[in-house]
């Protein structure tokens, strides 16, 4: 069976990122912590993209950069993704005043803006891989809670759902048995989409100074340093940039594309348009 | 980046013995009520807040002074980025809708669906290379006051609308348009096409007012996290507004500062959330009917 055209196209677009951060240094054509050449000098066929103020390889840093960006974002949305779905399931399942507890906990996260919260996050526990994994996830788990416990409310009506609550299986047994593997397709999708959000939060965490520190390269500290040399090398953002874009919309399309796989499968596809809140 | 309160705010203090910088951060400790329990330090400041006081800044200036400067510039960039943003979806989905053409359908889907996932700094990024750096027409950031220069205030005002509410544009032209393609379908459009009605009226008059919809909810829920953008935006062209302000409270681990502002931008993503539920039911008499 063939795949849906926006998955494929996605995954295409998003595989040579994802080798880039896996084997950095096969790839990339210099040191990019060395400093090789005059600085700012234009695009050569020895310097793809060129050099930055200090004179390093602008194409072998982007390409070490794709490391700190995609660890960060993938692990951040599989966090937020734990995190939201069980929450969301949970509370969707159970109901009453749980849900209503779950509920107004995560409306109090979303009355903050993602970014804000994020960067409060991060200042106050510290600029830490870590830190901004999980201020990130934490910015994004009330959206995917909230997705999911809609699921979770469609679900629990089922017959299955209700034959194993009579033959006495345990809360916990039917989320895990039931309700996940049933509600995972139209989870995956929201997925696709919270990582693109999670790919833009994390790059604007490090443009304003609050990712990867320098030297270590990241799409966002490098677009920052290019802002302030736009006059003297023009070309310096637009290949970070560039990468920040193909990545997020790699994931948009991933989503897309599962959407359409599973929508003749399942019912309980809603819209995920809801979720793109960056 | 962040420590204590007290060694931001004094800093090494080369010239004073260890035992002497000990009695100061402990003097400053009693002074800022540090010692305090949390819930104690907690009460306090919300009593302070209740009244309008949102402390001192680190350079000493009142917190409320400091934002109250800082409030109209990024309202005003806020505002009319939301008011071109929306001008401009509806222009672009109208023409997708209606034109009958389906490369120029095709060419405003694609470049919408682009915009939706650039990061504003790198829009910002790319209209200063082309605007700023290249042609020379508009300056690459700052701010001039209205009543210093109005023609100069207008020029450094273009480029920060602009990157902002091109994606807004974006983000709204989804649910316009996918509200008219699904209103199209109804049978009230059927059957005003079918009295003879023109197809302008049938599209204004008929298709457009339902279509709405949808995107006042969306414009609602940007409205409320337009300042993640704001922060952005502003740090991007030196714009002196809350978001920058923020950026650099941040860099100077200037909590009461950033607490206030947070706590601000909370408020006002609360309040708009409840306008937008008004308008709603202004514009849609459905919604009336349970309170």
């Amino acid at each position: 069976m063939s795949q849906p055209v926006p998955l494929r196209a996605g995954i295409l677009l998003l595989s040579p990122f994802i080798v880039f951060a896996a084997i950095p240094s096969f790839i990339a054509p210099q040191n990019p912590f060395a400093i090789m050449a005059v600085p700012f000098s234009s695009p050569s066929m020895k310097h793809f993209l060129g050099t930055d103020e200090v004179g390093r390889d602008l194409f072998s840093r982007v390409i070490f950069a794709a490391r700190a960006d995609i660890f960060v974002s993938i692990s951040a949305a599989f966090v937020a993704f734990a995190l939201g779905v069980f929450l969301g399931l949970f509370s969707g399942y159970v109901g009453g005043r749980v849900d209503t507890a779950v509920m107004r906990v995560v409306d109090v996260f979303l009355s903050f803006p993602t970014i804000i919260l994020a960067l409060f996050l991060v200042v106050i526990f510290g600029n830490a891989k870590l830190v901004q994994i999980m201020a990130i996830a934490l910015v994004m788990a009330p959206s995917m809670a909230r997705f999911s416990r809609g699921t979770g409310l469609v679900l629990r009506n089922r017959g299955y759902v209700e034959a194993s609550k009579i033959s006495g299986a345990s809360t916990f047994h039917i989320i895990r048995k039931h309700l996940l593997p049933n509600a995972m397709p139209t989870l995956l999708v929201a997925a696709s989409v919270l990582s693109a959000s999670a790919i833009l939060i994390a790059s604007s965490l490090s443009y304003l100074g609050l990712g990867p520190q320098p030297p270590e390269p990241s799409w966002g500290n490098m677009l920052r340093s290019a802002f302030s040399y736009v006059y003297q090398a023009p070309w310096y953002g637009i290949a970070p940039g560039f990468c920040v874009c193909l990545v997020a919309s790699s994931y948009v399309l991933i989503g897309e594309g599962l959407r359409r796989k599973f929508s003749d499968q399942s019912a309980v596809i809603g819209s995920t348009k809801s979720l793109a809140r960056v | 980046m962040p420590g204590s309160v007290i060694d931001a705010r004094i800093g090494p203090l080369p010239n004073f013995s260890p035992e002497e910088r000990d009695r100061i951060v402990a003097s400053l400790t009693k002074q800022l009520g540090l010692d305090k329990p949390l819930w104690y330090q907690y009460g306090l400041w919300l009593r302070q807040i209740i009244g309008g006081d949102f402390g001192f800044s680190f350079q000493g200036l009142k917190v409320s002074s400091l934002i109250s400067a800082r409030f109209g510039p990024t309202i005003e960039l806020g505002i009319l980025s939301v008011i071109f943003g929306v001008l401009g979806s509806f222009f672009v989905s109208l023409l997708a809708f209606r034109t009958r053409f389906r490369a120029v359908r095709g060419g405003i889907q694609g470049t919408m669906t682009v915009l939706l996932v650039m990061p504003a700094f790198w829009l910002g990024l790319l209209l200063v290379i082309v605007l700023a750096a290249n042609l020379n027409v508009l300056p690459s950031g700052g701010f001039v006051p209205f009543g210093e220069d109005k023609v100069d205030h207008i020029r450094f005002l273009v480029l920060p609308v602009i990157t902002l509410a091109l994606p807004q544009m974006a983000l709204y032209f989804r649910y316009l348009y996918s509200g008219l393609r699904d209103t199209e379908n109804l049978q009230f459009v059927t059957a005003s096409r079918a009295r003879g009605i023109s197809e302008r009226a049938v599209v204004y008059r008929h298709i457009l007012p339902n279509a709405v919809i949808p995107t006042i909810t969306v414009i609602g829920l940007v409205v409320g996290s337009l300042i993640s953008g704001l922060v952005i935006v502003e740090a991007v062209f030196s714009w002196p507004g809350l978001g920058s302000l923020l950026v650099t409270s941040i860099g100077a681990q200037d909590y009461s500062t950033v607490s206030a502002i947070v706590l601000i931008t909370a408020i006002l993503y609360v309040v708009t959330a409840f306008v937008v539920d008004v308008i709603y039911e202004l514009v849609d008499p459905r919604t009336r009917r349970r309170l």
